[in-house]
């Protein structure tokens, strides 16, 4: 498709003045004039046949420039425009990530990241000899947020890991307590 | 004495059951663990690599659907996050189930980026060229890597990119590396890659087992 694509930018840049140049160009030709209509100096546009090879190329190279386009603008935008190179992810979605992996390489950066940000991590990782170090730095580098770690192995035991990361997005919240220490004080026998 | 007791006990009942238990609104979700193994397909154990896929892709997909479906039922703006990788944009040889279990991802996250859409959570896959972390470690150095290794991101690099491009776009190539062989990918077809790597395969591999 590149190659077409080549094929295709010859065909404008060399082709197409050539033909321009020498006005009539008698090929076998699909004439679907109108499709291209030239404006020159002064003049009225004159309508250029289209031959059904210049039609195949054209074909191909807005094939090839809409992908490419599509691929590499956005890209380009997000690694060059400065506001699209970070955003503020705790003003976006919220104050709780999970992040898996988040003991060492990108899931560490990742998990710092974030909770440089003010967002509480879960911490899913398996319990090598990094967990605890990196959990220690996490803990200890963003005091104001919370830290959770859940050890597990995601390579095995489904079930088992699910439950341990359910559990510990899980809080118990009761309110039991607020009512035994009414009764405790607030009772005139106390 | 009696009566206020009496007085209170409804509301103790009431309070009594109104103890809960709920999840803490996790609305970031970052699936990023994952393993690379690499050597002969038939020298590693098949077990291991069903493990790989697990670890890779099936156990993010548990954990999506765990937050995904708090998400749609609390309904939570949230986001999603998966850190896929570019080795599977084209054959990659030798490390045959990461590569698998990274397609598996990145198409699992398209696909779902799109429903998603209804409950307003962000689907996101970044495709990370080489990144110096450990997962090359205990691994065969082979030469293709080391070359790659030379145009290697920092891992922060990377994680500044996923947090720029969550709910701003669904997929996000980072790195040479990885653009590169999303255009081949694109522009050449996986049999013909497949046919022209193929010569190549003695150089580009581990040593052999030595019997």
């Amino acid at each position: 498709m590149y190659v077409l694509y080549t094929a295709y930018l010859f065909d404008v840049l060399v082709d197409f003045p050539v033909t321009q140049a020498k006005e009539v160009l008698v090929r076998t030709t699909v004439d679907i004039s109108g499709a291209r209509d030239v404006v020159t100096k002064g003049k009225a546009p004159h309508k250029v046949t289209m031959s059904s090879w210049d039609a195949f190329c054209t074909f191909c190279g807005v094939v090839v420039s809409v992908s490419l386009t599509l691929y590499l603008v956005p890209l380009l935008l997000l690694s060059v425009v400065p506001q699209f190179r970070s955003q503020d992810l705790r003003a976006k979605y919220g104050d709780w990530a999970v992040v898996t992996g988040g003991t060492s390489g990108i899931g560490l950066s990742i998990a710092r990241k974030l909770a440089a940000q003010g967002v509480n991590v879960c911490v899913v990782a398996l319990e090598d000899k990094l967990f605890a170090p990196s959990i220690a730095a996490l803990k200890s580098g963003y005091p104001s947020v919370e830290i959770r770690a859940v050890p597990v192995n995601l390579a095995k035991d489904p079930a088992a890991y699910t439950k341990a990361i359910r559990d510990a997005t899980d809080e118990f919240v009761s309110m039991l307590l607020p009512i035994w220490v009414r009764f405790r004080c607030a009772s005139p026998t106390c | 004495v009696l009566h206020r007791r009496a007085d209170c006990l409804p509301n103790l009942l009431w309070y009594c059951l109104s103890s809960f238990s709920r999840s803490v609104p996790v609305s970031i979700v970052v699936n990023n663990a994952g393993f690379l193994r690499m050597g002969y397909f038939d020298e590693l154990d098949v077990e291991g690599h069903i493990g790989n896929i697990e670890c890779n892709a099936l156990a993010a997909i548990r954990i999506t659907h765990l937050f995904y479906e708090r998400m749609v039922n609390e309904k939570r703006r949230g986001c999603i996050a998966f850190t896929s990788s570019a080795a599977w944009f084209i054959p990659a040889p030798y490390a045959v189930m990461y590569a698998a279990s990274k397609a598996l991802l990145s198409n699992f996250a398209t696909s779902l980026a799109i429903e998603a859409r209804n409950h307003n959570v962000d689907v996101t896959v970044v495709h990370p060229s080489y990144t110096h972390t450990g997962l090359y470690e205990n691994q065969p150095k082979l030469d293709v890597l080391k070359v790659l290794s030379r145009f290697g991101w920092t891992p922060d690099d990377v994680a500044d990119v996923l947090i720029a491009a969550v709910g701003r776009t669904v997929v996000r190539d980072t790195g040479v590396y990885s653009v590169a062989t999303n255009l081949l990918g694109r522009a050449v077809d996986a049999s013909s890659l497949a046919s022209v790597i193929m010569p190549f395969r003695h150089s580009m591999g581990p040593p052999p087992k030595t019997h």
